[in-house]
């Protein structure tokens, strides 16, 4: 068996478990609503322009609610030392980073999913631009939101206070990806930006996380 | 018949910080060799253990196992079942799915986990969840994870903990039924000990400090102990 396929099981793994038990996407689904909920109080409508703090809104709603979920993704390889038993197997260890980065991209994608209409709703937008260009920036923020976030998920992982420091670490990392997603999401509410620059930003940071995730992945289950 | 090494240790020494949990382990295991190590809490056995099989690197000194570095050479774990006193499954899963699990990351036939689990005497637990099982009914199953895919190497660390005197005389059994495959056995049951190995090791403090052939007696090795 080889390396995608030890990557993909376990991906499988942590579906069934959460399905079984939900508790990760109802803590998940019951954060983000809040956030944009408290949110929409804070902002009222009319005193800006709603599509573009709904594209911000939006954003911070998914990073605020992915610290969680990062977290939450290897804290369950711990309870019986299941990550040694995953290192253990016959395969190079960033399979388990392969495994739960797509488990988390899953999980973001299902708050994503909830949350846009909510946000769309709450904040009275009626998109006026291209969806393609959501669709892109959402696939490319949330892939480099994943990586990032499960690489220092995994940094964190033996460390006590790992869900304070998570957001610590996490927040000035993924600055450029929240900018760039937030500014693509606004060119999709407002139908007014070129989008072009910003995709190509997304884009290259993107490569960035993902190579700097590959390459440090392995030092960050040593004992 | 012994006829060849398949595990070395090298002046093998790993620090937690400023504190030594190995202070230089020399040691060799022979194909079809059965080894025991003994020793008091914290002398470096479970440490040992997790660096022979690759999950923790030494501070310093080499590990060779089957004439390969572990780090390079990551193929060579599907050889190695490793028992340890954490169960690697997951509570929210049955006992059934975690075998499964396990079965398809090594390459077995998820429907062969069930004679493995007959073996240990678990068949009618497979559909609890994990998180229901006692003691015993965990490192039963962790022996059905360690043995299922028939590795030439097999690293328990404290397999009789737990367990009740059946299942105690079960696991010895089976270890004797497959008694063709290397051990490395940590256990404080020195009847167990001296029963099954070729040899014996005696770690303290990081290091082993007696060595002992087949034919010591419990009375030797419980003045080591005193």
């Amino acid at each position: 068996m080889n390396f995608a396929k030890a990557a993909w099981y376990l991906y499988l793994k942590d579906l069934r478990l959460e399905f079984r038990t939900k508790e990760m996407v109802n803590t998940l689904l019951v954060f983000a609503l809040l956030t944009v909920v408290i949110f929409n109080f804070a902002i009222p409508p009319g005193l800006v322009e709603t599509e573009l703090v709904a594209a911000g809104v939006f954003w911070v709603t998914i990073v605020f609610t992915g610290t969680l979920a990062f977290n939450r993704s290897f804290s369950i390889e711990t309870e019986e030392d299941s990550l040694r038993g995953l290192l253990l197997l016959p395969y190079d260890s960033s399979f388990i980073m392969i495994g739960k980065v797509l488990f988390n991209i899953t999980l973001i994608f299902i708050v994503e999913i909830v949350v846009y209409p909510v946000v769309t709703v709450l904040f009275r937008v009626s998109p006026e631009g291209n969806l393609l260009t959501f669709v892109l920036a959402t696939i490319l923020a949330t892939t480099g939101l994943s990586f990032i976030g499960t690489l220092q998920g995994a940094v964190l992982l033996r460390t006590r206070a790992r869900e304070i420091l998570l957001p610590l670490l996490f927040f000035p990392v993924i600055v450029p990806i929240l900018i760039a997603a937030t500014k693509l999401t606004e060119a999709y509410f407002t139908g007014r930006m070129n989008a072009g620059t910003w995709l190509k930003f997304l884009t290259l940071f993107d490569l960035i996380y993902i190579s700097a995730t590959i390459f440090l992945f392995e030092f960050t289950l040593e004992d | 018949m012994i006829s060849s090494e398949i595990l070395k240790t090298e002046n093998l020494v790993k620090k937690y910080g400023e504190q030594y949990a190995l202070r230089g382990v020399n040691f060799s295991l022979q194909k079809g060799e059965f080894v025991s190590i003994l020793g008091p809490n914290g002398a470096g056995k479970t440490t040992f253990v997790k660096i022979v099989s690759g999950t923790t690197k030494p501070t310093q000194g080499k590990v060779t196992i089957f004439g390969k570095n572990i780090e390079e050479f990551p193929e060579i774990k599907k050889k190695i079942g490793v028992l340890s006193h954490d169960s690697f499954f997951y509570r929210n899963l049955t006992g059934r799915e975690n075998l499964e699990f396990y079965a398809k990351m090594v390459g077995v036939a998820p429907d062969r986990v069930f004679k493995w689990a007959e073996l240990f005497g678990m068949e009618k637990n497979l559909d609890k969840r994990f998180s229901e099982y006692s003691r015993g009914m965990k490192v039963r199953l962790g022996l059905a994870r360690v043995f299922m895919n028939e590795p030439e190497l097999l690293l328990l660390d404290e397999p009789f903990s737990g367990l009740d005197p059946a299942g105690v005389e079960k696991t010895v059994e089976v270890i004797e039924k497959y008694r063709d495959r290397s051990y490395i056995l940590i256990t404080h049951r020195l009847d167990i000990a001296v029963r099954l190995s070729d040899r014996i090791f005696v770690f303290e403090r990081g290091k082993v400090t007696h060595h002992f052939e087949r034919g010591v007696s419990i009375q030797e090795l419980q003045e080591i102990f005193k």
